[in-house]
């Protein structure tokens, strides 16, 4: 398989380097892969992602989508659009739009009309289940139920790539196994590639891949038998 | 959904600061249609009076600033007017604002002179017309006859004189309607300035041309020291009160302008320190800078819209309350024309924007990271 992300030598620095989140990390992430990434607290998972993501810049090293550098990726906010999905721990739904207008959300700039977006949401959240709830304030929406809008938000633009941090951190075991289940279908039906940033040991073992961080840097040994 | 439902919403979110926001904004913009519209009918009240008399010029003291200019004697002035070129009438004007009974409020009062062409435009509603110039008479204005309450055959008190009215008449222009109207002879009688006008107006014959016109005032100046000739409109603008409600109105709209901007950026400086997570989510959802500062920029042009729109109708009722009351009616009409309104819309709308320009940047110069970082 070839290689979706690379990371070369990533460092991260906060707080003028008195925090230094990376420390010279180097990953190489294959198309169509499921990696877990874990480790403890403060090891530099979340800022990985975040780098992976393009929401930050690395303090060093290179990172690249398909052998191209980020910094040749042209505009930023259009690659995530077209590229990425993200699924976030706290959902971040916007509490004022309804759960089939948090999806479309997503689809503001995007190249697809309207009237696709909208065909689109809507036979998502069918699929998902949650075809009653599409007029529904997140407010109203159970914890499984908002992962899953948030789930169907990262797909709508067909991305190659899934982040997502924590997804089941705020969900109960019933609900977290239903997402890790939807993830996983998601990520064999799609052939997306997902990397997802978890302190769950029973939700890392649902990757093919698990990649522990230590000290902002990978650790040896890195496979999921290796565990 | 769009991001016209996008925005709605969020104003929605927070009814409370919204209602507020859109309050503090409306009474700034009605402050400015009201005071606006009352100011430039008060212009156009007296000049649609001068205009409706046909006069072509009117001479007065040059120093006659004052809403209703000083008087003067009308004799001397009037004999050299007459050796003029082009001049065929001259007529003497007086007007005085006076309180006629105890109870209602001050009225203009006009002595125009006897079977002279002011009186041509006026329409007898009901009565009669004064029938010779010494007859110690008044008509009254159909507005001023219903605000003070007097009818034909009833009396009113000039200075202390009980004159008796006799007609009540009806003029294109308000502030005649609001007026009371007596012979000039028996209007400088009543107010003891006995040969003394306002002004003197000027009807020129149908063959003078513009360059006669420019000749006459000329003439005037340098004939008559101390008087000018000038047109109706120009008397209106020189007038002292019509420039200071103009620049009162021209105040109010730069003080409205600045408080409205900085309660639109403040709300929306607020607004967007609450939603630094929101924003951090639609960075990383694809959103790039621009719609951000669109995001935001809608947001304050719609809560400034709308302080305009709801001020528009909060200023226009004021204008034609205050129209109403006894002390004003018959004095002046508020202008309201639709270009007017369309441009205060817009203003306030600019001035939103122009509000929500900081937020929006500080909006859409954030990290990403960083946003959904903050708690």
């Amino acid at each position: 398989m070839s290689s979706l992300v690379e990371a070369v030598n990533v460092g991260m620095e906060f707080d003028d380097g008195n925090v230094r989140a990376l420390n010279g990390l180097s990953l190489d992430i294959e198309e169509g892969g499921f990696v877990a990434l874990t480790g403890p607290s403060g090891c530099g998972k979340s800022s990985l992602l975040s780098i992976i993501g393009s929401l930050e810049v690395p303090s060093s090293g290179e990172l690249r989508y398909r052998q191209v550098p980020y910094g040749n990726l042209g505009e930023l906010a259009a690659f995530r659009r077209t590229h990425i999905g993200f699924i976030f721990q706290g959902f971040h739904l916007i509490p004022t739009l309804s759960a089939l207008e948090n999806i479309l959300v997503t689809t503001f700039g995007s190249a697809a009309s309207a009237r696709d977006s909208l065909h689109r949401a809507t036979e998502m959240l069918d699929n998902l289940g949650l075809n009653q709830r599409r007029n529904h304030l997140p407010a109203q929406l159970s914890g499984g139920e908002r992962q899953r809008v948030a789930i169907a938000r990262a797909l709508i633009n067909d991305p190659e790539l899934i982040l997502a941090d924590e997804p089941t951190g705020s969900l109960d075991s019933k609900s977290a196994d239903e997402v890790l289940d939807l993830i996983s279908d998601i990520r064999e039906k799609r052939g997306i590639t997902v990397i997802m940033v978890t302190h769950d040991s029973a939700a890392a073992a649902r990757a093919d891949r698990i990649v522990r961080l230590r000290d902002g840097q990978v650790e040896p040994a890195g496979a999921k038998e290796h565990l | 959904m769009n991001l016209g439902s996008f925005i709605y919403g969020n104003l929605l979110r927070r009814p409370a600061r919204t209602l507020l926001t859109i309050s503090a904004i409306s009474l700034g913009i009605a402050a400015v249609v009201s005071l606006t519209s009352i100011s430039w009918g008060f212009e156009q009240s007296w000049q649609k009076a001068n205009d409706a008399r046909g006069t072509d010029l009117i001479v007065t003291r040059m120093a006659s600033e004052n809403t209703l200019p000083s008087t003067f004697p009308a004799e001397e002035p009037r004999r050299l007017l007459l050796t003029l070129p082009h001049v065929r009438e001259v007529v003497g004007l007086f007007s005085t604002l006076l309180s006629v009974s105890d109870t209602a409020p001050p009225v203009f009062v006009f002595g125009w002179e006897f079977h002279s062409y002011l009186w041509d435009h006026l329409k007898l509603a009901e009565g009669r017309w004064p029938e010779r110039d010494n007859e110690p008479v008044a008509m009254i204005g159909s507005t001023a006859s219903a605000v003070l309450g007097k009818k034909v055959g009833d009396e009113v008190s000039i200075e202390g004189h009980r004159i008796r009215v006799i007609g009540i008449f009806e003029s294109s222009a308000m502030v005649e309607n609001g007026a009371l109207l007596l012979t000039l002879t028996q209007a400088q009688a009543a107010t003891e300035k006995s040969g003394k006008v306002s002004v003197l107006n000027i009807k020129l014959d149908a063959g003078a041309t513009e360059a006669d016109s420019v000749s006459l005032r000329n003439a005037v100046r340098e004939k008559l020291p101390g008087f000018s000739a000038i047109t109706s409109g120009e008397l209106v603008r020189s007038n002292a009160i019509v420039a200071l409600s103009k620049a009162m109105s021209g105040a109010t709209t730069l003080i409205a302008g600045l408080v409205s901007a900085l309660i639109v950026f403040n709300t929306m400086l607020m607004s967007i320190s609450e939603r630094t997570k929101e924003i951090g989510v639609l960075m990383a959802l694809g959103w790039n800078r621009q719609a951000i500062l669109k995001l935001v920029c809608a947001e304050s042009a719609l809560l400034a819209g709308a302080g305009g729109i709801v001020g528009i109708l909060l200023g226009t009722g004021m204008a034609r309350f205050i129209s109403r009351m006894d002390l004003v009616r018959g004095k002046i009409e508020p202008i309201i024309s639709l270009p007017f309104l369309v441009l205060v819309l817009v203003f306030s709308t600019v001035l939103g924007v122009l509000g929500g320009v900081y937020p929006a940047r500080k909006a859409a110069n954030l990290s990403p990271a960083q946003a959904l970082r903050q708690e």
